[in-house]
């Protein structure tokens, strides 16, 4: 990739990226909602965030043939569902079981 | 200044004393042949700032022999005193003694020993088999050995100074946290695994990288030798699996010296959350020890039964298989802590299906061996002791995998048996395997077979003799880590598996002495063609030993097998030489593991103004490493021509 | 065969972007921990008695502002434009100083009030988390002085736009472990 492709990721990410951050803000203290729906709304918008950063600063996904970048973060991304996920799953049945 | 380092720290039991001494007499052994002939030059240039991926592979089974011997020390220590100690005797050592050794034997045979050696073998094969010259990061490369074995020191040190953990190779808080482990045991834990840890991941990153981007030209991801497929996997669950006990570690850590509360038993602390985490870690890294083995095997069995692989494409599909599954099965490991029936079935569920991709990989194996031509050499040995042991030792961790079953039998001799059956017959034999096979391609010379067949039947015989009673002991009920049994029924069966033990020190002893005969008959046992078993793949495709830089022209790769299809189809047309670019060797490796060593020590005495100098002294050697503009060098195509010519012309 | 340069740059990206992919795998386990143990607050303060909302987004914007220049350094660098990669990395360099200096003086402000690591397991998840962080981007700017001395007195090399490809990247990871943390230490934190 060219630098000049580079530097319009770059302002773009940004941008994107700034859109989002004052979403979860505005989102998070004004009260639209709480609880489980609020957790989701914010992770989703976290989550699609941290997708265009991962895309448009560190280039992940838009290189040429072999995939190597993207498939390896697509296996970690997994791995992190799977280990948080799971960890937190099994922790609340612990704790409840254990009366913690 | 010296933290809290007193002099009591020296004072041990008599049996501590004589295990002390014979370290430091064995150490000093080594220094003193070094000084006397005069090779103090030469073990540095040669070999411990080498970045030659070959000697840091055999820097690293050197390690690891050692470590072997430690940890073997330490299963006969254990195996006398459970003979010994029933009904009304105690044995002859201390409670606190038998928990420091059963520590120490996990710590040293799954980090120093199991880590070693395939890390080892990795180094050596892995880049001659994909057609590269070394890995992708030769500096980082040096730099994890060191660290490595830096890592191993503590054990070794707590041996003189100090004292080791006793809370088990795994060190569940709160046990483990300061209030019921004050001392510097559970510390120099902690660094041994952390320093050795960072290595291993470093390795991880640079065989990953090696592999994927450093591939002989032709040589697709579906032509790669399994030896490979099976370190690409193991490396992916070193990527994603060792950082998950680096933090882990971590908070331990802050628990003890910060009073942090992550894993206390007060202050909202959740002791529990280390557990599920130690093992989110410790399922991948038994996959880690093996899948390793399994590539082992996946060379040797062609070769010695004259076939090619049977399945390779399913042998690929079942590393793959194996590598996800392993990230959904850790718990397992302690379906008994207290989770509801939904969480322990669905990892149960999922422990059952991992062992079908293994069963796939072994069904291969002897499908490969059905109407070939079977010879029986060391290697295929190895093999077949593998297949008997490990499958058994599959079999119960499919019966262990259903949590009923599991409530009964977890933290018993029985699991003990279990996991001994994989790791011994799975990691270690497969190894050994390795090690036979591979040793005429670094040494020019092959081993002395006789010899490697008596260690073999002891090793063989001596496991099932040390685990199988384990299996029934664990069966009636006896739990694990014990240093003393009430029922004296039991105690046949200690001796038995304590005489086996002893069979297995025998096999050992058969080993060094293979090495040494091999060495003394090394002119008899000459290997000239490079190819002493009429291999497949491309590291017998060059000189035994092969040149510091592997190939002097890189090969092309057109089919599986690379090497069986360059033998049929001879060129004779003149190589074209180009220059050779090559790393240079270097000591930072050496002094940043140094450093670490002195850091985690300081670390561990509360000496904090040493740890601080040693933390600035590590990156002010990055800096200069950093700074350094004289990294590699060139061979020029008159060197390689004279250094080739004059190979040919022996 | 001697190996290209473009060889050697692309190893050295991959290798650090899996490098990078196993920082993201510790922080998810301190993540991981910090979800487990955010409500154990044993008695002592929670999210919403002790963060304010407004401060953190300045923090956060920062960071953010960070990331492009950082961004746009290491695009003047591949241009070979010496100047405009010194003025940018620099620009930089002060704004992580700025944020670091804002996560201390929060910090301080928790300990003067009582609200220390060894208060609760989730303030010592929290510090955990946090802290980690801090310590990246403090070796972050370390290496951004140790990278930007020698292209002031010497110019841009090919491996010194390699190492600042790399310093680049690892600033802009941090970027997205940090939107983690405000979204869920912060955000999620102060309303639940």
């Amino acid at each position: 990739m060219n630098s000049d492709t580079s530097f319009k990721l770059v302002f773009v990410g940004f941008f994107i990226s700034l859109l989002l951050t004052l979403g979860i803000y505005f989102l998070g203290v004004g009260h639209y909602w709480s609880g489980l729906t609020l957790m989701s709304v914010i992770l989703v918008l976290a989550g699609v965030q941290a997708v265009f950063q991962m895309i448009y600063f560190l280039h992940v996904g838009i290189e040429s043939k072999p995939y190597w970048n993207l498939i390896t973060f697509l296996f970690m991304v997994l791995v992190v569902v799977v280990v948080i996920g799971g960890s937190i799953w099994i922790m609340y049945n612990l704790n409840y079981n254990m009366m913690m | 200044m010296f933290g809290r380092l007193t002099l009591e720290a020296f004072k041990h039991d008599w049996i501590e004393y004589l295990a002390g001494v014979s370290m430091m007499m064995g150490a000093v052994f080594v220094l003193v042949l070094l000084t006397y002939f005069k090779r103090w030059g030469w073990i540095w240039r040669e070999w411990l700032t080498s970045v030659d991926h070959k000697k840091i592979g055999i820097m690293y089974i050197v390690t690891s022999f050692i470590m072997l011997v430690k940890g073997l020390v330490d299963a006969i220590m254990m195996r006398a005193q459970q003979a010994l100690a029933v009904g009304d005797s105690m044995g002859y050592l201390t409670a606190s003694h038998f928990q420091q050794i059963f520590t120490a034997h996990g710590v040293t045979m799954i980090f120093f020993v199991g880590m070693g050696v395939m890390f080892g073998l990795i180094n050596l094969i892995m880049p001659l088999q994909i057609g590269a010259r070394d890995v992708a990061f030769p500096f980082l490369n040096s730099l994890s050995f060191w660290l490595f074995a830096s890592g191993g020191m503590f054990i070794l040190v707590s041996l003189v100074i100090g004292v080791f953990a006793g809370t088990g190779w795994t060190a569940y808080p709160p046990l483990s946290g300061l209030e019921y482990s004050p001392g510097v045991g559970v510390d120099y834990w902690l660094w041994t695994i952390q320093i050795s840890g960072a290595g291993s991941l470093l390795s991880g990153i640079n065989f990953f990288v090696t592999i994927l981007k450093m591939r002989a030209p032709g040589m697709t991801l579906m032509k790669m030798p399994i030896f490979v497929w099976a370190t690409l996997t193991t490396v992916v669950l070193v990527i994603f699996a060792f950082p998950i006990l680096t933090a882990n570690l971590a908070m331990l850590t802050s628990d003890r010296l910060l009073g942090t509360h992550i894993f206390t038993s007060d202050f909202g602390g959740n002791p529990m959350m280390y557990v599920n985490l130690i093992w989110a870690w410790g399922h991948p890294e038994v996959y880690i020890l093996v899948l390793p083995a399994f590539g082992i095997f996946s060379e040797v069995v062609p070769v010695f039964s004259h076939k090619r692989l049977f399945g390779y494409p399913t042998m690929v599909w079942a590393l793959i298989a194996i590598t996800f599954l392993s990230f959904i099965v850790w718990l397992h490991h302690f379906f008994t802590m207290g989770a509801g029936p939904s969480v322990n079935a669905f990892f149960g569920i999922m422990t059952m299906i991992i062992a079908i991709p293994t069963g796939v990989k072994v069904f291969n194996w002897l499908f490969t061996m059905f109407r070939g031509r079977v010879v029986f050499t060391t290697p295929m040995l190895w093999f077949m002791g593998f297949i008997a042991i490990f499958v058994i030792g599959g079999m119960t961790g499919v019966l262990m995998s259903i949590p009923p079953a599991d409530f009964q039998l977890h933290n018993s001799l029985f699991l003990i048996a279990h996991f001994h059956s994989t790791i011994i017959g799975g990691v270690l034999f497969g190894f050994f395997a390795g090690y036979a096979y591979w040793f005429p391609k670094f040494y020019g010379f092959r081993l002395n077979e006789t010899l490697g067949k008596y260690a073999f039947w002891c090793w063989f015989i001596g496991f099932l003799m040390a685990f199988l009673p384990l299996y029934a002991l664990g069966l009636m009920g006896a739990t694990r880590r014990l240093n003393h049994y009430g029922e004296t029924d039991w105690q046949p069966l200690f001796i038995v598996a304590g005489m086996g033990a002893l069979l297995i020190a025998a096999g050992v002893g058969f080993q060094l002495l293979q090495l040494y005969v091999s060495i003394r008959d090394r002119k008899d046992n000459r290997d000239v063609t490079g190819d002493p078993w009429d291999g497949r793949t491309l590291e017998w495709a060059t000189r035994s030993p092969p040149p510091f830089y592997n190939f002097a022209v890189v090969p092309e790769v057109h089919e599986r097998d690379a090497f069986w299809e360059m033998k049929k189809s001879k060129s004779t047309e003149k190589p074209h030489y180009e220059p050779i670019h090559m790393p240079k060797n270097t000591g930072m490796g050496v002094y940043i593991g140094i450093l670490s060593f002195i850091l985690g020590f300081a670390m561990v005495w509360y000496m904090f103004w040493l740890a601080a100098l040693s933390t600035l002294g590590i990156i002010i050697c990055c800096i200069l490493r950093l700074c350094d503009k004289h990294t590699d060098y060139t061979v020029s195509v008159e060197e390689v021509e004279i250094i080739e010519n004059r190979a040919r012309s022996v | 065969m001697t190996e290209t340069h473009h060889d050697v740059y692309s190893k050295t990206i991959f290798g650090f972007l899996v490098y990078l992919l196993t920082d993201f795998m510790m922080f998810a386990t301190l993540f991981a921990t910090f979800g487990v143990l955010r409500h154990s607050t044993y008695g002592g303060p929670s999210a919403r008695d002790l963060f304010h909302l407004p401060f953190t987004l300045t923090q956060t914007l920062i960071l953010l502002v960070s990331s492009l220049t950082v961004g746009l350094g290491g695009a003047f660098a591949h241009r070979q434009q010496k100047n405009k990669t010194l003025i940018l990395f620099g620009i930089t360099f002060l704004l992580g100083i700025v944020f670091i200096g804002m996560e201390f003086s929060e910090y301080g402000q928790l300990i003067r009030q009582g609200a220390s690591w060894k208060r609760s397991a989730f303030l010592s998840a929290y510090f955990t988390l946090l802290g980690t962080h801090a310590i990246h981007v403090f070796l972050g700017l370390l290496w951004m002085i140790v990278l930007i001395i020698p292209v002031f007195l010497s110019g841009l090399t090919e491996a010194s736009v390699r190492r600042l490809s790399c310093l680049r990247m690892f600033w802009q990871f941090l970027n997205v472990v940090w939107i983690f943390i405000f979204a869920i230490v912060y955000v999620i934190g102060v309303s639940e």
